[in-house]
């Protein structure tokens, strides 16, 4: 964002700087520029003279109530995949690249530069002057650590092949490095900027990670405990001190007391809300909502075997299941119906031509050429895993039956789903993209998860993976549409609906905002009255 | 004694075993649809459940006599202090709830089996009637409601102080009244009808005493009794209260690690709980034989 | 035995037109009707009835310790000076078991099972008298010695149920004298023992009445009991009285039809153990249902449509206060057409 208006900019930070200018008509005048208001505040705080700053120290308290934990009290990021996890990581620790706006602009964090200098090669100037936590220096020996271990394709890192590649860092000198990935690999500037970078010595000492987390973010970690994570505000931060002083993430195992401790005033923002919760706040000025969901699809996972391993058959469930109906019906609008393989909201997403519209006579058509006329029948696990999957999973199999399919429900605990799904025909499920790009997603239909989680086993798969890996630019985003055509026509599963996100905010809460990852990068401009 | 030591060892093997059958690998449970084998072997040997089950026996019961349950795979903490941590929760929940419970029932059952049909052996009646026929997560919805939400006098999750006890408390307290203040009723109503309390009548002693001192102690048995049900419940009644207030208990904890199939923890909880079971019913016993001499004898 | 009426003195209880009802759920019966009697100091007074006539709720009502739903309806009862019926709960209380003394039917359930005989003597003295526990069990220990008990210290830490019926009996009977009262009443006091018990106890009360000089009222359904302790015995049926009359005279001749057939169930010791002992025809009637004549009409021999019409009161018969309710009693004349 230092590119626009850089001299306008500079005016209006001397006029900042000698208290000349407020607080908020610098905002005022920074958004006039064209600068998003979290982009200005972040300004703000960055430029922030000593009389405003002071006046602007961290304050007040914000609480996160989510329904799930951390995965594990392992505060090393790169193996665990739950959303605390991610959130946590996004606030105490600082990544290469990152994002400063709602809009998903990658801009410099730990780097102040980056460019590649060869397909498989970039090349990052580091910030100076950047300490962790404990008072460290940020070095290019940091970053090479934490980035060899998780480009490591032995080194049973859980993000690796999902968000990183192969890869290795080169020390050029101490404020210059290369990343340089073993094949050309598109989503990169994506994928470092949610790669928290480590202090070389915990990565040494892993069991580290079991007691703390100490990162170069703008939240230093300060405890976990009886299932809430509380961290403070770093106030060395380089960006600038965040706005709120504390950030607690409370685990609130049921969704009434959530919805109650939110209205009770006891947390401040509720994550990924149903519709039920949402209609306790409606018109309600004390809360609003925001959904800036990651790339997450709700899917119901066909096993691509026996009958399924029919297209024509697959693309007959298509036509026979309305999802629209289910997503108005169940989810009341808090979902949204793909007409692609890839999250509505991915980079590269295109409507397809075939929009699957429900249309049951066309799927009777279809399995009638498929040899199928009343006398299949599918198998479907069901649980409650996903918000309404049991009455989503009637609502299928009732238009299945519509259709001449007989489906067979079995309803599982959780653990049994989880450990069991493929074992069905059909078992609805959730994919999420951690990085802000369907890579990773579409990264599932190769290779031994494709076999594992869809029993899928399609050669023509592996090279469309390749070429939108190794594309760029605008390019990319035409081979991730192509992909995603591929798939699409293929219907290795029921692309259902986006999963909306939405998360209750109370009005205390200012410049709430959120980019389409499955952390918190814009928490730090946010501030909270009391 | 060792009738007792046989039931724990048996609950041991019997825990151990049962969360080994029930599906759900404790790997899956802490990763994505998409996580390949190699990431779940990493969790699998993070966990230890990559050993034979007799190895993994043989890690769990030889750390038993040390007072070692294991390490928690979520919270990468030894067991033992992770549950430790959260029993004077628990316990304050418990006992809060117990003491409210037994507090109104003494009054308004003693009360009540003094003067049957009165108002405050109506109000009773109907006060226990509501109790057991209303769900305790649905009084805990309401009372949420009411007194955090709308009125803002206690904090509706969590645990903060005493106020955040108030609640849970009343919650857990109105599901194991009825049945204190049905036992208490009916048991002073039998003594307060025997023949002794008319003797005690016709020789002069006043009303206060024969009531609370003559009836009471002969009510006594049937309400330890009910106590020692009290017990036995709330050892594990806590636990929908725990998760509707979002109190840090060891019913919460349980709840949790059954979802995580965190085997370690809900193998020690299942221990302690039935260790605590066992011994409230030796101090149930122990009292019996306090209060009724006749007891007494027989042993 | 005395065997005149000791009409020198004034009563030590004088009971007037005492009538106590119940409160059913079929309405408001009487269980006792327009009871009547006095008792002299040193006398004891035999009331005599099938269980359900209503002498024990009599004797209850002089103690005040009727409970809901039964009520005192009418009536005084008039004791040192007083009318108990007028009194308040604390002024009532405190004449219970000081002044008036009450010996129960069985003493396992009539003693606290969970309190030792000690504990039950000392509270009932404590609950009177400001003393030590160590006075109250002298106290205790003196009655108890008094009563027969040997051993009577070791006896204080007994639970009642350790004792022999008879001791146990003895142990109530020793509550009763604890604190000296001028009148004991003795609700069946040796109906849950054994006979040979029986003739024990009764010879107890009897030389404890002389000795103290006690007033005494005997509650028995058995003749042969009362005749053997009683100066004078009043015969209730469904809560009226029947007859009352001296002992002995009632014993050689029975005006009542009803106390006839009464000593002719009951089973003396001149009676053949191998034969059935006669018994009273018919039951005694329903409290909800009393016969709107006489209340023995329907199982007496010599009812007449005027007994089954109208009811007969109490009328004086002979001498030494001789009464009886019927219009046709049996042995001595009685005036035709009295009755109204």
């Amino acid at each position: 964002m230092d590119t626009v208006h850089d001299s306008k900019l500079n005016e209006l930070r001397a006029a900042l700087s000698a208290g000349q200018l407020g607080r908020r008509d610098f905002l005022k005048q920074a958004t006039a520029l064209g600068l998003s208001l979290s982009g200005a505040i972040g300004l703000l705080a960055r430029w922030g003279a000593s009389p405003v700053a002071a006046q602007d120290a961290p304050s007040g308290t914000l609480v996160i109530a989510n329904a799930e934990p951390p995965t594990s009290a392992q505060w090393d990021s790169y193996t665990v995949f739950g959303l605390v996890d991610a959130q946590v990581a996004s606030l105490v620790h600082d990544s290469l690249l990152g994002y400063d706006s709602v809009d998903g602009t990658i801009v410099g964090h730990l780097a102040t530069a980056w460019e590649m200098t060869s397909p498989t090669t970039m090349q990052l100037t580091l910030r100076e002057g950047v300490t962790f936590h404990d008072g460290a220096p940020v070095t290019a020996e940091d970053v090479k650590a934490t980035l060899d271990r998780a480009g490591d394709p032995e080194g049973g890192m859980a993000w690796h092949g999902l968000i990183f590649p192969a890869m290795s860092v080169n020390i050029i000198d101490a404020t210059t490095i290369e990343v340089v990935t073993e094949a050309v690999f598109g989503p990169l500037e994506k994928s470092l900027a949610v790669a928290p970078i480590f202090p070389a010595a915990d990565i040494a000492n892993p069991e580290i990670f079991k007691e703390r987390a100490i990162g170069a973010g703008p939240y230093k970690w300060v405890s976990y405990t009886e299932n809430k994570v509380t961290m403070e505000a770093n106030t060395e931060y380089w960006g600038g001190a965040p706005g709120i002083q504390t950030v607690v993430f409370d685990y609130i195992q049921d969704a009434n007391a959530r919805i109650s401790a939110l209205l009770a005033g006891q947390a401040d923002i509720i994550t990924r809300c149903s519709s039920e919760q949402l209609d306790r706040v409606s018109g309600d000025d004390n809360y609003y909502v925001v959904d800036a969901p990651p790339l997450t699809q709700i899917v119901c996972i066909y096993q691509n075997r026996d009958n399924l391993a029919s297209k024509e058959v697959r693309q007959a469930l298509a036509f026979a299941i309305d999802r629209q109906a289910i997503v108005d019906g169940i989810l009341m609008g808090v979902g949204k119906v793909p007409y692609s393989a890839i999250a509505t909201n991915a980079p590269g997403y295109q409507e397809q031509p075939e929009r699957f519209d429900y249309n049951p006579d066309k799927a009777r058509e279809l399995l009638a050429a498929a040899g199928f006329e009343d006398n299949l029948t599918l198998t479907m696990a069901t649980t409650t895993l996903v918000p309404h999957q049991k009455e989503i999973d009637q609502a299928i199999a009732q238009f299945l039956e519509d259709v001449g399919i007989s489906v067979d429900i079995t309803t599982l605990e959780v653990g049994a789903f989880r450990t069991s799904y493929n074992q069905y025909d059909l078992t609805l499920n959730t994919l999420a993209s951690f990085n802000y790009d369907p890579d990773f997603t579409l990264g599932f239909y190769a290779g031994a998860t494709a076999e594992a989680v869809w029993s899928l086993n399609d050669p023509a798969i592996q090279p469309l993976i390749d070429a939108q890996r190794q594309a760029s630019g605008d390019d990319r985003l035409a081979k991730i549409n192509e992909m995603a055509a591929y798939l699409w026509d293929q219907q290795p599963t029921l692309y259902l609906s986006d999963e909306l996100w939405p998360f209750i905010v109370s009005s205390k809460v200012q410049n709430y905002e959120r980019v389409p990852v499955v952390g918190e990068p814009l928490l730090r401009f946010a501030t909270k009255s009391e | 004694m060792l009738q007792n030591l046989v039931l724990i060892v048996v609950i041991v093997l019997a825990v151990f075993i049962l969360m080994r059958l029930t599906a759900g690998d404790p790997a899956r449970m802490s990763t994505p649809v998409f996580a390949s084998d190699e990431i779940l072997q990493t969790y699998r040997e993070q966990f230890g459940t990559d050993k034979p089950l007799t190895a993994q026996l043989w890690d769990f019961v030889s750390g038993l006599p040390k007072g070692d349950f294991g390490t928690s795979f979520r919270y990468q903490e030894p067991v033992f202090s992770l549950i430790w941590q959260r029993v004077p929760e628990t316990l304050l929940l418990a006992f809060t709830a117990l003491v409210l419970a037994l507090v109104f029932a003494l009054i308004v059952g003693i009360a009540g089996a003094r003067w049957p049909g009165s108002w405050i052996d109506r109000f009773g009646i109907a006060a226990s009637t509501f109790g057991q026929s209303a769900p305790t997560f649905w009084i805990g919805l309401m009372l949420v409601l009411i007194f955090s939400v709308n009125l803002g006098w206690f904090p509706a999750v969590g645990f903060t102080g005493w106020k955040s006890l108030v609640l849970p408390a009343i919650a857990v307290a109105l599901a194991v009244m009825p049945a204190d203040l049905r036992v208490i009723r009916a048991s002073m109503m039998d003594a307060l009808n025997q023949d002794y309390i008319r003797t005690a009548r016709a020789f002069g002693v006043s009303e206060a005493r024969i009531t609370l001192f003559y009836a009471l102690r002969n009510a006594a048995l049937p309400l330890v009794t009910v106590v020692g049900i009290d017990l036995g419940y709330l050892l594990g009644g806590t636990i929908v209260t725990e998760v509707v207030f979002n109190y840090p208990g060891v019913g919460q904890l349980a709840i949790d690690s059954v979802n995580a199939r965190d085997y370690p923890v809900i193998q020690a909880i299942t221990i302690l709980t039935a260790m605590v079971f066992v011994f409230v019913n030796l101090v149930i016993d122990l009292l019996y034989m306090a209060l009724d001499p006749r007891i007494r004898i027989e042993a | 035995m005395v065997s005149s009426l000791p009409t020198d003195r004034a009563p030590a209880l004088s009971v007037r037109n005492l009538t106590t009802v119940f409160q059913t759920r079929e309405g408001v019966v009487r269980a006792v009707d327009n009871l009547s009697f006095d008792v002299y100091p040193g006398e004891c007074v035999g009331i005599v009835g099938e269980s359900g006539s209503g002498k024990s709720v009599a004797s209850l009502s002089i103690m005040g310790l009727i409970g809901y739903p039964g009520r005192v309806d009418q009536g005084q009862v008039e004791f040192g000076g007083r009318d108990l019926l007028l009194l308040n709960d604390k002024q009532m209380r405190s004449i219970r078991g000081t002044q008036i003394g009450i010996i129960f039917q069985d003493p396992l359930t009539a003693l606290n099972p969970l309190f030792t005989v000690g504990r039950q003597m000392t509270d009932v003295v404590r609950a009177h008298r400001k003393v030590s526990k160590s006075d109250a069990a002298a106290l205790a220990v003196e009655k108890l010695r008094l009563v027969g008990v040997s051993a009577p210290e070791s006896r204080l830490s007994a639970y009642p149920w350790e004792l022999s019926g008879g001791l146990r009996q003895r142990v109530a009977i020793a509550m009763a004298l604890l604190l000296d009262p001028q009148l004991i009443i003795a609700d069946e006091p040796t109906t849950a023992l054994d006979v040979s018990i029986q003739a024990q106890i009764i010879e107890l009360l009897r030389s404890l009445k002389d000795q103290l000089n006690f007033s005494l009222i005997f509650v028995s359904h058995d003749l042969g009991v009362i005749r053997s302790i009683a100066d004078r015995v009043i015969v209730m049926y469904a809560g009226h009285t029947l007859e009352t009359s001296q002992v002995d005279a009632l014993f050689q001749q029975p005006n009542h039809p009803y106390t006839a057939a009464l000593l002719g169930s009951a089973p003396t010791l001149a009676s053949d153990p191998n034969q059935p002992l006669p018994a009273i025809e018919g039951r005694l009637p329903s409290l909800n249902n009393v016969p709107k004549g006489c209340v023995f009409a329907p199982r007496c021999h010599f009812s007449t449509e005027r007994c089954v019409s109208e009811r007969p009161l109490l009328q004086t018969a002979g001498q030494d206060g001789r009464q009886v309710a019927c219009f046709y009693p049996l042995g001595a004349p009685v005036n035709e057409g009295v009755g109204r």
